[in-house]
């Protein structure tokens, strides 16, 4: 579903990304690990098409297109979704304008006709309920006000009504109590089916507990050093990642 | 000496106006025009917008006489407008100088009193404190006066609306609308300067509102002329003990707009919000001058003006309080937040206090903005589109102010220009 090969992306004059090589089948969950500074976040915006990265070199490849010749909106209506790390808040525009302008808008990409508002809110209020947001969230404006919990359960939110086919999660789990980490990895849980794909970007195996990847990944210095199963969180969760340098070699 | 409009061909051009029962008020106007100057960018109230251009307009429609609108037959012309079907209010037509009487004799009944100014002389004062108000007054066809009575109904509001018949090739048109609001009377008023003429055009228009007593006001002007149109307005709104006032301009259309909005407060507990809008594009000009005069304490003013400019769109904010001696307990604010959409939009932007006494609370900020670039692309990030998302988030930048207007039978209208007008903007 994804491919990504040899990846190199600088801001400025300093890279980020140095040959970064990642490939995600449909139904797999990937976990990428790895210190503050490695890339993680810068990975996960590249994908969604920020711009304020220059890649250099390397390809993305999803769904057999070249991801770099799609607009961000264009990777969105294709099922590319991304979890901010820090959601933005919009005040003014209320949630349910939002949601109904991006579900609307993935939609007419599909040759399908706009959502009534009847409908809209029903599936709206079924997901809230789910993950057991205030029903008054609908009205509020984007994520103005929302304490760190609520603006991942509305990341969570969104996920869920735009059916990617890919969610990349920058970091969903950072700033949550465990109830709210508990909240969110059902979210993801019940998400997950055998034709999507997800890529939790953590710092912490504690998110692991409750989403079991298929395969974690370690990055450093913009590069991908160790791939393996669960069994690798744990094992980072015990010795850090100190270890890095040396497996290198 | 800076553009002026020749005060032989005013006076000459006249001499048939100053006849008639509106006589003493233009040989009044006449007068102080002889001895007072037009506006220019050297006057620091009107340095940054220049209305030199409207002074050839004048004087091309004084070479003119027969277009001059005294002498006409004041015949009400039915004519339709979309802004009187989309806004479901009684609706003022004033063609011409002239009413529909038949709308007007409907809203008696509903102790609402519309009449020409002409008609019905009384000792109303007829404002003409500097030049362009003399101008309107020497050239106006008539004043328009509405009288609200204490117990006049307030279940739709009250739509103002002049109209200028486009068959005759008037370059210039005075409107002059005076609104009495009498004691505990309460009401919406909606003006609307919306009537389109697609040649260069100048309306000079003077607003006169008193409003009595514990009375309350809620006021929308709506302004959306078009390209090749130029408003100078003037409003002075007197405020009596207890009045309260809800003022909300939207200035979206125009080439060169230049509002000045004038409260005094006369009395104690008095309150006035003035909110506005404006969005400026290609070759658009707007200025907004706000005074709230508190010569009386324990009076409260609140101005918040939204702007979004475009294109090469130039804007100007002014917003003053001045706080007399003696006015203790004063409340006065003013707020202007702009947001520019492109490399040539330009803002001037300056609140203004002037205190003269101790114990008043007074406040003032300004900001001047681009969008957020985080909030578009996570908007983009969702799959909207980078224009629509523009468009939404200029939109929630204004939507406070819109929010804030309580005539809801407006919103589905100023919603739906507004939309319109930040599709083309850029």
């Amino acid at each position: 579903m994804l491919e990504i090969k040899n990846l190199h992306a600088k801001v400025g004059d300093i890279g980020i990304l140095n040959g970064l090589s990642l490939t995600v089948k449909k139904g797999e969950v990937h976990a990428i690990m790895g210190p503050n500074g490695s890339g993680k976040s810068t990975l996960a915006r590249i994908i969604a098409g920020h711009d304020s990265y220059d890649v250099t070199d390397g390809e993305i490849h999803y769904k057999d297109k070249d991801l770099m010749e799609l607009s961000p909106e264009e990777r969105s209506r294709e099922g590319i979704f991304l979890g901010f790390q820090y959601p933005v808040e919009i005040p003014g525009l209320n949630n349910s304008q939002f949601l109904k302008a991006a579900l609307n808008a993935k939609r007419k990409y599909l040759g399908m006709d706009e959502i009534d508002a009847f409908e809209f809110l029903k599936i709206a209020r079924e997901a809230i309920k789910r993950l057991e947001i205030d029903p008054s969230f609908l009205n509020r404006g984007v994520n103005e006000g929302f304490s760190g919990g609520e603006k991942k359960r509305n990341e969570i939110l969104q996920m869920t009504m735009l059916e990617p086919d890919i969610a990349i999660l920058d970091e969903t789990d950072s700033g949550l109590d465990i109830d709210a980490l508990k909240v969110v990895a059902k979210g993801v849980n019940e998400f997950r089916n055998s034709n999507n794909a997800v890529i939790l970007v953590t710092h912490y195996q504690r998110l692991l507990e409750y989403i079991k990847p298929d395969k974690v990944h370690v990055l450093s210095e913009g590069r991908i050093i160790r791939s393996g199963d669960k069994s690798l969180a744990i094992e980072l969760e015990k010795t850090g990642y100190t270890f890095d340098k040396d497996s290198k070699k | 000496m800076s553009a002026q409009i020749s005060y032989e061909l005013l006076a000459s051009a006249t001499k048939k106006l100053i006849q008639g029962e509106l006589s003493e008020i233009r040989s009044n106007a006449l007068s102080n025009l002889k001895n007072s100057e037009m506006p220019s960018t050297k006057n620091e109230e009107w340095q940054y917008t220049d209305i030199s251009s409207v002074f050839a307009l004048c004087e091309k429609s004084l070479h003119e006489p027969e277009n001059t609108s005294s002498n006409k037959e004041n015949i009400a012309v039915k004519r339709k407008y979309s802004i009187t079907e989309e806004i479901d209010a009684h609706w003022i037509i004033i063609n011409n100088g002239a009413i529909d009487t038949g709308e007007a004799n409907k809203l008696k009944a509903i102790g609402i009193d519309v009449s020409l100014l002409s008609k019905n002389i009384d000792n109303t004062e007829v404002i003409i404190d500097d030049s362009l108000s003399s101008l309107n007054a020497l050239l106006m066809s008539d004043a328009i006066k509405i009288t609200i009575s204490s117990d006049a109904e307030n279940k739709k509001p009250i739509g103002i609306l002049f109209d200028n018949d486009e068959s005759t090739s008037n370059h210039v048109s005075n409107y002059r609308c005076i609104l009495e609001v009498k004691d505990n009377a309460a009401i919406s008023i909606i003006h609307a300067h919306t009537t389109k003429i697609h040649t260069p055009h100048f309306t000079n228009s003077v607003v006169q509102i008193n409003l009595g007593k514990d009375s309350q006001v809620e006021y929308l002007k709506l302004q959306n002329y078009s390209s090749t149109q130029t408003l100078i307005e003037k409003s002075v709104i007197n405020l009596e003990l207890n009045a309260k006032l809800n003022y909300t301009s939207v200035d979206i259309g125009g080439q060169l707009v230049r509002a000045d909005i004038i409260i005094n407060f006369n009395d104690k507990h008095a309150n006035a919000t003035i909110n506005g809008v404006y969005i400026a594009g290609k070759n658009q000009h707007i200025d907004n001058h706000i005074s709230a005069n508190h010569f009386i304490g324990s009076t409260q003013s609140s101005q918040n003006f939204y702007g979004v400019i475009g294109g090469n769109g130039h804007c100007v904010f002014n917003g003053k309080a001045l706080v007399c001696e003696g006015a203790i307990d004063t409340n006065a604010n003013q707020y202007n937040h702009n947001l520019l959409i492109s490399e040539n939009a330009e803002i001037n932007t300056k609140p203004e206090l002037e205190i003269y006494t101790d114990d008043v609370k007074c406040s003032h900020g300004t900001t001047v903005g681009q969008l957020d670039e985080d909030a578009l692309f996570y908007m983009r990030a969702r799959g909207i589109d980078e224009d629509i998302a523009r468009q939404l988030l200029t939109k929630t930048f204004i939507t406070r102010i819109l929010n804030d207007i309580k005539i809801p039978c407006t919103r589905d209208s100023l919603e739906h220009l507004i939309t319109n007008k930040l599709r083309k903007l850029s």
